[in-house]
């Protein structure tokens, strides 16, 4: 079993305590966050809650290398997208079975069966138009939306300038506007 | 403002990063320049994409959340049919990671059930003895075992992993029958042992003679993807490249990137394992287990019929009591020789035992019995492998002898026995009536301590677990939550929760349930004066009132220093101990009452308030 750090041998127990504390708050804070950034990038909430929860508890088992310089929330940020990844690289790495219907899970569930199928075909167009999107532009559209970093925390997270976050986020919005257009009375409502 | 400049700041605009000034004017220009504004409209309409998605949003939270401060590996989480695989845990992780495994049975042996020289048993009896949550500590208990997350299980990667939550603590005596064990040495399997098992805490006793245990083993080697590999070592086996080729051949070596694989009259060969799609092993080795499993080698030197009952601890079952008080409306009001009121409310009270099972097995019509107290844990001293929880070896002992647990109290405990047997699935809750009583007679009090609030009156009941009152049994700790009718003939709704300790009959108990609404308290200093050397007199005007239609009594609680030697109030006062004032005040409907006390103390010794002669 592998020994985990301990600082608290040498250091201060109560000042690391609370640190532990506020970086136990920060990781709930960010949940959502992650979570909807996840969503994004992976168009589903199963996969992405439970691409979340690895990240999160990845984050927390790693608490002690969080130094306290940077931003709390920006750090949780890189680990769920260096967790996603690597996620990603194992599954290209590994036979998996395909999706079966992805949109499936995220039908919508409502009582007028009409209202409900248009909503299901525009959940459908979104997803698909999100997944068509160069991964760049997914990945900063979906970082801005996830509601939780500003354009500058976003350049932190990915290590680029904030010009060209915004670029991404500019090109990635136009296109999906360009996809979506036929649906512009839904999206606008 | 230009064209160029507002293109700049446009997606800043949409996403309000944007000072009001610079707003102001990204707004003026907007208004006069079509371009700007398609813009701006195209933009939304992406990001008016991205929301719908996210308004699907049906994961939780706190679902999340909840697997993410635990050690302990992350929580399944059921998923529908259909949905890609994901690594679940972590041997599926680790199956994933170097590529998919497939057994290839060998035709020409089947398939090995229990090698020879190996009896199985047949179950005849189960109990289940759970413990009570013991107190609160700072501690981290050590949960179960549990493989480290990241990489494949093997024996020596097992320790305990630390958890913040108790993890739940059982003894099981599992009682069961050999129909043949044959004279002389023989291995005896018994499987369907929990997960979390504490291995150094089984125990196994024949209750005939002659039947003598040489050697116990706990094998949780199971068949994951490293373990299989690892005994192909100098063994033969086939491997498919890039879906295309296959290579059969002597497996030399392999680490987490390369298997080195020698075909027969050639040289070594190193295969990158991100290439490998599958590896083809001819049988299952032996040794590998599908699941946990106790192994005994036994000497029967007596028939060849046995009955043994083995005894261990294990983690992952847990208890707790929870208490629902229904308020049946029924209310009696005393008027006191002091001219106080007391408000008397009847209740039925209805306890339950919340089982939870996380061990890792389904226990089949087990006896259940729920042990109320805090047993002594002792933890570990450092992250010794040998050092898991245990409770004092000779206690195990004990207790797996006391044939069938019948009695209510042993020791210093309690005991509750569910009269029928009863079957515990993995991961299943599962609620147990454990009393009933009804026509509790619970006196209502309002308390006001100025000290935790100086404006709310905490509304208290108070009971004694006696018979006279129909109750009179030990009750477990555990929650307690209230129910009252708004009038006699509605339903009753949930109106407040509180907790309760362990409490043995024939002593109060008091439930804790939230703040008076029409009661409101003030408190102010009035003066604070040093009379002489370490000696102090302090004045307080405590102001109560109510806003029922009836009468109330509040009781006031205050602290004083211990050193208080003289108390003047224009209220009867008592010191129920020392350094502690009450006092009963009645405040009439839409009215007010006054207490003003004076309270003198010292630094040094002498009389205090409430210390006997």
């Amino acid at each position: 079993v592998k020994e985990p750090t301990r600082p608290a041998d040498t250091g201060d127990t109560a000042t690391h305590a609370a640190a532990a504390q506020s970086l136990r708050a920060a990781i709930e804070d960010a949940c959502q966050g992650v979570r909807w950034y996840l969503l994004g990038m992976c168009g589903n909430w199963h996969e992405a809650d439970e691409a979340a929860q690895q990240a999160l508890a990845k984050a927390w088992a790693r608490r002690e290398q969080f130094d306290g310089r940077s931003d709390a929330r920006t750090w949780i940020f890189a680990i769920a997208r260096n967790h996603w990844l690597d996620e990603m690289r194992k599954r290209k790495r590994a036979p998996r079975t395909e999706p079966v219907e992805t949109v499936a899970d995220n039908l919508s569930v409502t009582d007028d069966p009409a209202a409900g199928l248009e909503q299901d075909e525009l959940a459908r167009a979104v997803a698909e138009a999100m997944a068509s999107l160069p991964a760049e532009q997914r990945e900063a559209v979906s970082l801005r939306e996830s509601g939780a970093l500003t354009f500058a925390e976003i350049a932190r997270t990915l290590d680029v300038p904030v010009a060209t976050v915004k670029s991404r986020v500019r090109a990635g919005l136009a296109r999906l506007a360009e996809k979506l257009r036929p649906y512009h009375r839904e999206l606008s409502s | 403002m230009n064209c160029t400049t507002c293109r700049d700041l446009l997606l800043d605009y949409l996403y309000g990063e944007l000072d009001e000034a610079r707003r102001g004017e990204v707004e003026a220009h907007l208004a006069s320049c079509d371009d700007c504004r398609t813009e701006l409209e195209t933009l939304s309409l992406g990001r008016a994409a991205v929301r719908t998605q996210l308004q699907h949003d049906r994961g939780d939270n706190n679902a999340v959340l909840a697997g993410v401060f635990d050690q302990a590996p992350p929580q399944r989480r059921r998923r529908p049919a259909g949905w890609l695989l994901v690594p679940l845990a972590t041997a599926a992780a680790a199956i994933l990671a170097i590529g998919l495994w497939v057994y290839l049975p060998d035709p020409a042996s089947p398939a090995k059930a229990a090698p020879m020289g190996e009896v199985k048993l047949v179950r005849k009896d189960l109990s289940l003895t759970i413990f009570s949550t013991p107190p609160q500590t700072t501690t981290a208990y050590p949960g179960p075992l549990s493989p480290d997350r990241n990489k494949p299980w093997r024996l020596g990667q097992w320790g305990p992993g630390y958890v913040h939550g108790w993890p739940g603590l059982a003894l099981v005596r599992d009682e069961r029958a050999i129909a043949n064990l044959k004279a002389g040495t023989s291995t005896v399997r018994f499987d369907g042992v929990p997960t979390a098992i504490l291995p150094t805490s089984v125990r196994l006793d024949s209750d005939r003679d002659g039947v003598q245990v040489l050697e116990q083993n706990y094998q949780y080697d199971l068949a994951t993807a490293s373990a299989v590999l690892e005994r192909y070592i100098d063994r033969t086996l086939t491997v498919r490249v890039d879906q295309a080729q296959d290579v059969t051949g002597k497996l030399l070596s392999y680490d987490d990137r390369f298997l080195v694989l020698q075909p027969s009259g050639e040289g070594p060969r190193s295969i990158d394992r991100s290439a490998v799609t599958s590896v083809s092993f001819p049988d299952l080795p032996e040794g590998l287990l599908t699941r946990p499993t106790l192994m005994w080698r036994v000497d029967n030197r007596g028939a060849a019929r046995q009955d043994l009952t083995v005894a261990y601890l294990t983690y992952g079952l847990q208890w707790r009591a929870d208490y629902v008080v229904k308020l049946s409306g029924r209310q009696e009001t005393v008027a006191t020789d002091e001219g106080h009121r007391e408000i008397y409310d009847y209740a039925d009270l209805a306890g339950y035992a919340t089982v939870t099972n996380n061990s890792g097995v389904t226990f089949e019509e087990a006896q259940l019995k729920l042990m109320a107290g805090d047993v002594r844990v002792i933890l570990p001293s450092g992250r010794r492998l040998s050092g898991y929880l245990e409770t004092d070896g000779a206690w195990v002992q004990e207790q797996a002898q006391l044939g069938g647990f019948e009695q209510k109290s042993f020791f210093e405990y309690h005991l509750y026995t569910l009269g029928r047997k009863t079957t515990i699935r993995e991961a299943e809750t599962k609620q147990i009536e454990l009393m009933t009583a009804a026509g509790v007679k619970m006196k209502r009090r309002y308390i006001y301590r100025p000290q935790r609030s100086d404006r709310l009156v905490q509304v208290v009941s108070e009971l004694i677990n006696e018979e006279a009152n129909q109750l009179g049994k030990p009750l477990p700790k555990g929650t307690v939550r209230l129910w009252a009718r708004p009038d006699p003939e509605s339903d009753p709704l949930y109106a407040a929760s509180s907790q309760i300790d362990h409490t043995p009959k024939d002593e109060k108990l008091t439930f804790t349930w939230g703040h008076a609404f029409d009661l409101v308290g003030e408190a102010r200093s009035l003066s604070k004066r040093k009379l002489g050397d370490a000696h102090w007199r302090e004045t307080w005007r405590y102001k109560l009132r109510n806003h029922k239609d009836h009468a109330v009594s509040v009781t006031l609680v205050r602290d004083v220093p211990p050193t208080t030697y003289d108390v003047q109030a224009n209220h009867p006062w008592r010191a129920p101990r020392v350094g502690l004032i009450e006092i009963d005040v009645t405040v009439q409907p839409g009215g007010e009452a006054v207490v003003e006390w004076t309270h003198t103390y010292n630094h040094l010794s002498g009389r205090w308030v409430g210390r006997p002669n």
